[in-house]
This record gives structure tokens, C-alpha cells and sequence, in this order.
């Protein structure tokens, strides 16, 4: 006489070399780390470096809303020039060009040259 | 011959360290009683293979939900059943009948007191055949395991209630077939 147990159990006996390849597999499964396991073993080995980064950049982060802007942003701030300045320096470029290149400005018409008669009449008077 | 001892002492605290011995044991232990509750609820022998092997990787992946060492067994038949379900769903082969009571007495009887001769062997293998699914897997995880109704409830996600009634049917069923009465 056997319990139920006995029978089902023994009902399967043939298979168990099966079963021993599979608890090999399955613990040749847990020895093998999947993707997760590998990426979480690589950022816990740099979890020092990580944490010193994420230190220096708190730092910088706290450092650059804290202080009031220094000298040198103020002084930037007072030299950028008004429009109207440079509006000035564009013309004034405008007509350093104009004459670079012997061509008569617009606003400044080049003074004729006086007539040989005039000259001669300036002479007699003289 | 094989035999549960009641208190056993697995090394699920070692296994839970990441111990591969302990590991090792814990299989060796469970193999061919996890293998017997799968094929006699599938019926196919390399799904059932299968299945068992994915139920260690689970549960060694796992193995921080398991709250008390003590229910690593029926953790892992929890597991077990859990992938035929599973299968029966990818087979469309389930079925859970919802139609019975839940107000019957107490069965005493372990499961090593129902002795079966030589001769009655495949009437209790065609009876267990001809019980539905769910049926069963109560029945099953009864004799394998001998676990308790409110284990047998957690693996298979039925009310304890329903659990009993099962049972009841089940063994009901068995004894008559023992003694030769007709239901």
C-alpha cells in the first residue's frame, strides 16, 4: 500500500535526469547576471566618482546663484555702447571708407578748384 | 522512499544571501514535487519542464518578496501555478468552475492516510484525469505537498472557502473509489 504521494511521485521518477539539467540550467542562470544586474555592477563601481561629480556640481550650481554679480559683469553691463554710438562709429566707418577708396562723400561735396581767371585777378590785385 | 519531514530545515536564509549551495538544495528538494503538480495539471512534458525551470529563475530572482522562510514551498508552487495558468490561458484551456459551496465540514484526513493498493494506482491516476483543473490542483498540491488549506488558497488565488469545497469533492470522490461505492 502507498500514499498518494508515493505514487505520483514515482509516476515521474524516470524524469528526473531532466530535472537535474534544469536546476543546472536554472542555476547557471542566476550565476550568468542579465543586462540590469551588469549596468547596476557598473554604476555601483562608480558610485565614488559619481557621487564626487554630483558634489562639484552642487557646489558650482550653489556658488553661481548665490553671489551677487561681480565687478566685471558690471563694468560689461556699463560698456555696451547705445544705439545712437553706434550708429555714429557706422557712419563715421562709413565715410573713413569713402575716402579710402578717393570717392566723394555725399554729405561732404569736394571743393571745386578756382578758375584759372580768378587766380590771375587774385594775383593782379595783390 | 520519499518522504515529507514535517519542519524541515531549508536553506532559504542562506539562499536569500545568494548562497548557490543553498540554492542547489532548495531545487534538488523541489524538483520532482514541482514537476509532478505541473505535468498532472498540463499534461505535457517539456512545457512542464519548462516551467519548472522558469519557476526557479523567478524565484531566486525573487526572492525578497518572499516574506517567511518557512512558505518558501508554497511560494514557489505559487510560482509554479501562476505559469500554467498561464499556459492554460495560451492554450485557451481554461476553466474554473464557480458554481460550488463553501460550507463544508473540516476534512481531517492527511494525505498519508488514504492508502492505495497496487491494483487502484491507475483507477487514481484516471480520477484525477477526469477532475477539472482547478479540482485538481487542490487535490494535488494536497497529496504532493500536504500543504494547508490556507497555503493551497495563496498558490492558487481561491478563498479558502472554495479551497475546502474543492477538497472535500475531491476527496469524497477518492474515497469511494477506494471502497468501490458509488458517488
Amino acid at each position: 500500500m502507498k500514499t498518494p504521494r508515493e505514487i505520483l511521485l514515482q509516476r515521474h521518477q524516470a524524469v528526473e535526469p531532466k530535472l537535474d539539467a534544469v536546476r543546472r540550467n536554472a542555476l547557471a542562470a542566476l550565476e550568468r547576471p542579465g543586462l540590469a544586474q551588469s549596468w547596476r555592477t557598473f554604476v555601483f563601481s562608480l558610485r565614488w566618482h559619481l557621487a564626487g561629480m554630483s558634489a562639484v556640481w552642487m557646489a558650482v550650481l550653489l556658488l553661481n546663484f548665490d553671489s551677487p554679480p561681480g565687478p566685471t559683469a558690471v563694468i560689461a553691463r556699463d560698456k555696451i555702447p547705445t544705439a545712437r554710438v553706434i550708429l555714429a562709429a557706422l557712419l563715421e566707418n562709413r565715410r573713413e571708407l569713402l575716402e579710402l577708396t578717393e570717392m566723394p562723400a555725399a554729405s561732404e561735396p569736394a571743393a571745386l578748384p578756382p578758375r584759372r581767371s580768378e587766380i590771375q585777378t587774385a594775383i593782379e590785385i595783390v | 522512499m520519499l518522504v515529507v519531514t514535517e519542519q524541515e530545515q531549508l536553506p532559504v536564509r542562506e539562499a536569500r544571501a545568494g548562497d548557490a549551495e543553498a540554492w542547489n538544495a532548495l531545487f534538488k528538494r523541489y524538483q520532482l514535487p514541482l514537476y509532478t503538480y505541473v505535468f498532472e495539471l498540463i499534461h505535457l512534458e517539456q512545457a512542464s519542464l519548462d516551467i519548472v525551470q522558469e519557476s526557479f529563475i523567478n524565484a531566486a530572482r525573487h526572492i525578497g518578496a518572499l516574506r517567511q522562510d518557512d512558505k518558501f514551498g508554497s511560494w514557489l508552487f505559487g510560482i509554479a501555478h501562476q505559469k500554467c495558468a498561464q499556459h492554460w490561458r495560451r492554450q485557451r484551456l481554461e476553466h474554473f468552475p464557480m458554481d460550488e459551496q463553501d460550507d463544508f465540514p473540516d476534512d481531517d484526513a492527511g494525505p498519508a492516510e488514504l492508502l492505495i493498493g497496487k491494483e487502484q494506482e491507475a483507477e487514481l491516476m484516471r480520477m484525477l484525469d477526469q477532475l477539472s483543473p482547478p479540482h485538481r490542483a487542490v487535490l494535488l498540491l494536497h497529496f504532493v505537498e500536504d500543504f494547508s488549506i490556507e497555503e493551497i488558497a495563496a498558490i492558487t488565488g481561491a478563498r479558502p472557502g472554495t479551497v475546502k469545497s474543492r477538497l472535500h469533492h475531491a476527496k469524497n470522490a477518492l474515497r469511494h473509489l477506494l471502497t468501490g461505492e458509488s458517488e
